[in-house]
């Protein structure tokens, strides 16, 4: 904020200075710089952005399995990222992170859905083929397709695959979509599961087992 | 992958689609609803650009750069001024320098702009120009009283100093010096907010974020002369009541009977007058 002289406690009565901080075009990264000092920056967050925005995306649409979901789990991600960032070590695995934050968000959301379920069960009306089929969701696509064409047709196949890997338990899922879809390390997906790197890889092993089966 | 899309427009298939291949296909977005995932990413990416910009903290660019005479500087810019002028002296400096830019910044570098900060301190710390020509963003302060107290500091004039009290009492809260002392130690600043220029009590230089040295050259490039042992102000100085805006010798009468806290200690008569203060009629220090 500018300061404002003329305040009462000072030492005189000034005239505002003119605001001449010279702006330059475009800021050079700390790489080009000719200093022999190495200033190590945290990345400005819409590089975060601009890096794992797709690949996030791409991961949530799967783990979500529908795009509403997608859509707001994304904003949610990236906004809580945001605001934390200040807040990460240096040195920190950002985009481990980000899916620390996006897993979690997965999780209270299939808790909560869980629940929903549970209550609107009670109370629901069967919907038809059709409005099956027109539904933005994978397991009821799924359920409107014929079983046996994912083997013939690759459309049908990732159709197929999504509604498999949507009946997959919540962490085997998340595993599985980092390593194969994100391509996460295995370090990264420990740290966003919050488990050690051995248990990471039995998830996603144990998870394309299942789904071989099957297949 | 070009001629797997092919064949599966092709119903008769000789084999069968693998798990794997279709694992692949899911990750590299083959699947039906291609199209629609480009839409809803572009159209995600844009609202949190928006969302970010409405919440998101303003920017500022960061750099590294050598002074002759200041040493190694971290100076940050930002949309309203200078942020942060740090000196780096201990391998920790730059750590908590870049944290603390980092809780109310998004980063990016400049050495340019910084260099271009530290070669107009650098001209002023030798008195080359007596003229800073960047405005100051005081975001970075924490905290009411200190925000007063270097608001307050920031009109003091070149060639003027004050004592911690002074510039308490300046701020309605003469009885917290101490407090004083730590906003100057906080100010993220220096040189642009002349923490430089107060004081202890007995015009000693007390301390200094950047090392007494610092505070030193600075006052000398302002035009003060300094005794060595102790470090203080020392030569033709002049005091001045800030609020009756008159100056007097140290040795006129009227000077010694007034309050210390409302005094402010020039380098000589010029810097007084320059100041707008006029010259006492009993000791005629001009």
């Amino acid at each position: 904020m500018l300061d404002k002289e003329g305040d009462e406690a000072g030492f005189a009565k000034t005239r505002q200075r003119k605001v001449s901080s010279k702006q330059k075009d475009e800021p050079s990264g700390a790489g080009k710089s000719r200093s022999r000092a190495s200033l190590s920056l945290p990345l400005p967050f819409e590089e975060v952005v601009n890096r794992h925005g797709r690949e996030l995306m791409a991961f949530l649409a799967r783990a979500a399995g529908e795009s509403e979901a997608a859509r707001e789990l994304f904003q949610e991600t990236f906004l809580r990222a945001y605001h934390a960032y200040p807040r990460l070590r240096e040195g920190a695995n950002v985009r481990a992170y980000l899916y620390a934050i996006a897993s979690n968000l997965l999780r209270n959301r299939a808790r909560d859905g869980a629940r929903r379920a549970r209550v609107i069960a009670q109370h629901e009306v069967p919907a038809s083929a059709d409005e099956r089929f027109a539904a933005d969701d994978d397991g009821a696509r799924a359920r409107a397709l014929n079983p046996a064409a994912h083997h013939r047709d690759l459309t049908e196949a990732v159709l197929h695959l999504r509604a498999l890997i949507a009946r997959l338990p919540e962490k085997q899922r998340q595993a599985l979509l980092m390593r194969r879809v994100a391509g996460l390390t295995y370090e990264e997906i420990a740290q966003a599961l919050g488990c050690s790197v051995e248990a990471a890889r039995a998830h996603v092993s144990l998870a394309t087992r299942k789904l071989k089966a099957q297949w | 992958m070009r001629a797997q899309a092919k064949r599966s427009e092709d119903n008769s298939r000789s084999r069968p689609i693998t798990l794997e291949q279709a694992l692949s296909a899911l990750a590299k977005d083959r699947s039906a609803d291609g199209e629609a995932f480009e839409r809803a990413l572009g159209e995600s990416l844009s609202s949190l650009r928006r969302e970010l910009a409405r919440v998101g903290r303003p920017k500022a660019r960061v750099g590294l750069a050598d002074s002759p005479t200041l040493g190694r500087l971290l100076v940050a810019l930002s949309d309203q001024g200078v942020a942060m002028v740090c000196y780096v002296e201990r391998a920790g400096d730059l750590h908590q320098a870049i944290l603390r830019l980092a809780r109310k910044f998004d980063l990016f570098g400049d050495e340019r702009a910084a260099a271009a900060v530290a070669a107009e301190l650098t001209r002023y710390s030798v008195g080359e120009t007596d003229q800073l020509t960047y405005a100051v963003d005081l975001s970075l302060v924490e905290g009411d009283f200190s925000r007063r107290a270097l608001l307050a500091l920031k009109t003091l004039w070149r060639g003027a100093a004050v004592t911690y009290q002074g510039l308490a009492a300046a701020i309605g809260a003469r009885q917290k010096a101490r407090a004083v002392g730590y906003a100057m130690n906080l100010n993220p600043v220096p040189i642009f907010v002349p923490c430089h220029r107060v004081l202890a009590s007995d015009l000693s230089l007390h301390g200094y974020a950047g090392g007494l040295a610092r505070k030193a050259l600075l006052l000398r490039a302002e035009g003060f002369e300094l005794a060595s042992r102790p470090l203080k102000l020392a030569g033709e100085l002049v005091w001045a009541n800030r609020e009756a805006k008159i100056f007097c010798r140290p040795s006129c009468p009227s000077a010694r009977r007034a309050d210390r806290a409302r005094m402010v200690f020039f380098a000589g008569a010029d810097a007084a007058s320059r100041a707008g203060m006029r010259p006492c009629r009993i000791c005629r220090p001009a």
